[in-house]
């Protein structure tokens, strides 16, 4: 079910009416679960049993390792972590190493290939992750303690909420356990923000439905073999435009699930903090799908040693973050290389930073902000094209095609549907220096949101599922 | 903030169909292949009072000029889609035209959903009904974009009476990405269609057609012609096999098959500027003889 299609807007407007009718306010965590059990399986329905599946596996082992044997602590939080990695391998990867050893044609390649590749899989596991793993933390950290109750239905019912509650189930931002669950408590509708929750909604909906739909249809012409056609110029053009795409489908997608989160009186955090002002690389992980980057990062990459343990291992802990990190992304070893491109850049810079000292001034980091765009853009390429022959086809096609007629018509559009997105950096970056205080724009504010919502009645794109549902 | 922005909204949405109804642009303004596509449903849906006659077809079709066809005649071939599309669109109409020509080379082409979901939306299909400025073509960024491109001057020329030029084979002599192009063609075209695809798809293209038949609509199938080299091999020859031996007896018209030996493509299969209508002279010569027989 899309966010924006009629059924969607039905389907929230029919739960915010159930979830604020005073009555009905002691079922308001129940009425969340059925609304979201509704939305994941418009598409596929038997694959709801997965979903509730993962739901009854993080119940029951946070549930143990809380109130269970204290010695064995170890061993059930183990075994959930274990357990939610082998659904997502599964689901999402068998027939990636299973290829390594059968072929397509076999039965059991065949079988491989039947496996259905649920919907935000690679979400909801790793929110799971998260419930078990602070709930193994509680033991150092005294406010975990309250994320699973002793009531093992008030523990299924939160649980079932946090993992399911639909603007973030399947394209995230991915919630951890600790910021969500202790939000867990009756809401009313006079507690609504509605400015903020407009504003949020509106952007959203701006990136996504005028912004990434319509440049879609543009940058297609970035598939194999397509762009074996077209000119240098109008290539690098589709390239600039696919990043423009890329931020706005995912950036737009996460504010509208942060903005309907809130008209349920959740807060969730921000997933993208303008992430293509960037200078370098350690940055841009830090602005760019922040929920997957801090879940790295807290996760993973402190778990394995962080920087605690010598340059030559935080390089490695760096490397295999990003690389786990960029297979998160797909089943595909493009997405693996994407990773690893990423691992490489940081380690790199985490080492040069020692010697090279980059003075901070408008000139080089302006600079800065170039190259780092450049790489993460010339980077997206091995999203568009999970085949690697055909990314080196593309690099072939980009330097030698440079006597072909040049697509004007797809230059226009692209920057003109690119607008949006720089001077969303750009104000940033404006704002930024001034200071909310004394952001002399605020007025015009109003007349942007309005305008937004105008170019999202009479320009939207067609719709097209958000390019992070893959994932 | 809400109120000032929803009421900056209504005010934009009151410009935006005041400047639509006053000063409409005559240009294209699509901004690119589906949207065309889109475009065209919409205008024969919603501006096309009385249709004669259409074209339905894939892309291979949408290059016949509109023009050059018989007087009312209508190209709703869509890039990309092809005649089952075209054959929801003429049946969402209301009034049916009196006759449908349809392409026969890509019937295989399964309709489109995403085509489905946008042009015969329950909610917007009405509004756009009624409010033309919520049509596709009225997108404000369409409008400015190609009127940017209007004022660089990017029309094509028709280049109705411009001659033909070399056959594809002579320019892939010369030119080495074309015959790359062409090589690749003729590899396209070199094994005939699966027989239970075929099979499937003309059952679905029988049913419309009898429905059609049955309200007094005449159906004729005609062959869009593509590269010399390409045209006598297996794919084409089994469509119009299948197709001529399922429609026997029907009542259907099947028009003769093109010299494609007298026409130039851009890609191997799509014709230039020229052919197209050089081909849309020769459809329309053939649509009206048959009539006055």
């Amino acid at each position: 079910m899309l966010f924006n299609s009629f059924n969607f807007v039905a389907l929230v407007l029919i739960t915010l009416a159930l979830y604020y009718t005073p009555a009905l306010r002691r079922w308001q965590v129940p009425i969340l679960i059925a609304s979201s059990f509704t939305f994941y399986a418009a598409n596929l329905p038997v694959l709801l049993l997965l979903l509730i599946f993962s739901i009854a596996i993080n119940i029951g082992t946070s549930y143990v390792v809380m109130h269970g044997n204290p010695a064995k602590r170890k061993a059930y939080a183990t075994f959930g972590v274990v357990l939610n990695l082998a659904v997502l391998a599964f689901f999402k990867y068998a027939f990636l190493f299973g290829g390594m050893f059968f072929s397509a044609e076999s039965t059991v390649g065949q079988f491989l290939l039947s496996i259905p590749l649920p919907v935000g899989i690679s979400f909801f596991t790793f929110q799971g992750i998260s419930l078990v793993v602070d709930t193994y933390k509680s033991k150092d950290v005294e406010e975990y303690k309250s994320l699973v109750p002793k009531s093992m239905l008030q523990h299924s019912f939160n649980t079932s909420f946090f993992i399911s509650f639909f603007p973030q189930l399947v394209a995230g931002p991915i919630v951890k356990a600790h910021d969500f669950i202790p939000q867990i408590k009756p809401k009313f509708f006079k507690e609504i923000n509605w400015e903020v929750a407009f504003r949020i909604i509106v952007l959203g909906f701006f990136l996504k439905m005028v912004v990434a739909d319509n440049m879609k249809d543009h940058t297609f012409w970035i598939s194999f073999p397509e762009f074996q056609a077209r000119s240098t110029m109008t290539l690098l053009i589709m390239l600039f435009g696919y990043s423009m795409q890329i931020f706005a489908d995912f950036a737009g997608y996460s504010l509208i699930a942060i903005g309907l989160a809130r008209l349920f009186g959740y807060v969730l955090f921000d997933n993208f903090n303008f992430p293509y002002i960037s200078r370098t690389f350690s940055e841009f992980w830090r602005r760019w799908h922040i929920s997957l980057s801090t879940f790295l990062k807290e996760y993973l990459y402190i778990a394995m040693g962080g920087n605690r343990k010598g340059d030559l291992r935080t390089y490695l802990n760096l490397m295999i973050t990003m690389f786990l990190g960029g297979l998160w992304h797909g089943a595909a070893w493009s997405y693996a290389i994407w990773g690893s491109f990423h691992g490489i850049a940081l380690a790199v810079e985490r080492f040069s930073s020692k010697y090279i000292k980059v003075p901070r001034n408008a000139f080089w980091d302006t600079l800065r902000i170039l190259m780092v765009f450049t790489f993460i853009t010339l980077a997206w390429l091995l999203f568009k094209l999970p085949e690697f022959s055909h990314v080196v086809e593309f690099f072939n096609s980009l330097f030698n095609n440079t006597e072909r007629k040049t697509g004007f018509k797809i230059i226009v559009f692209v920057l003109l549907y690119s607008i949006p997105v720089v001077l969303y950096h750009v104000y940033y970056l404006y704002w930024n220096k001034k200071g909310e205080g004394e952001n002399k724009l605020a007025w015009i504010e109003p007349y942007l949101y309005g305008g937004m919502l105008f170019f999202i009645i009479t320009n939207a794109g067609s719709a097209q599922e958000f390019i992070y549902f893959q994932f | 903030m809400i109120k000032k922005a929803l009421f900056t909204t209504l005010i934009l949405l009151i410009a935006h169909f005041t400047l639509v109804e006053m000063f409409a642009p005559t240009y294209q303004t699509g901004q690119h292949l589906w949207q065309d596509n889109v475009i065209k449903a919409q205008n024969y849906l919603y501006e096309t009072p009385e249709p004669q006659g259409v074209v339905i077809g894939s892309s291979l079709s949408a290059r016949l000029d509109e023009e050059l066809l018989p007087a009312g005649f209508h190209n709703l071939a869509l890039g990309g889609l092809g005649v089952h599309d075209g054959l929801k669109v003429i049946r969402a109409h209301g009034k049916l035209p009196n006759i449908v020509c349809a392409e026969l080379n890509l019937v295989t082409r399964p309709p489109s959903k995403d085509f489905d979901n946008t042009v015969f939306s329950p909610v917007m299909n009405p509004v756009r009904r009624l409010i033309p400025s919520f049509r596709e073509k009225h997108q404000p960024i369409g409008i400015i974009g190609n009127g940017i491109m209007n004022l660089k001057g990017g029309k094509q020329d028709k280049k109705a009476d411009a001659p033909l030029g070399p056959t594809d084979a002579e320019r892939g002599k010369s030119d080495a990405a074309f015959q790359a192009i062409l090589d690749k063609a003729v590899k396209n075209n070199q094994e005939a269609w699966d027989q239970a695809l075929l099979d499937e798809w003309i059952a679905k293209l029988k049913a419309d057609v009898s429905w059609l038949q049955e309200q007094g609509v005449e159906v004729v199938f005609f062959e869009m012609p593509i590269s010399e080299l390409s045209c006598d091999l297996p794919k084409l020859g089994s469509v119009r096999t299948a197709m001529e031996e399922a429609f026997s007896g029907s009542g259907v018209r099947f028009l003769p098959r093109p010299d494609c030996g007298q026409y130039r493509t851009t890609d191997g299969a799509h014709l230039n500027p020229a052919s197209a209508n050089a081909f849309s002279r020769w459809l329309t010569s053939h649509l009206q003889q048959d009539a006055a027989q």
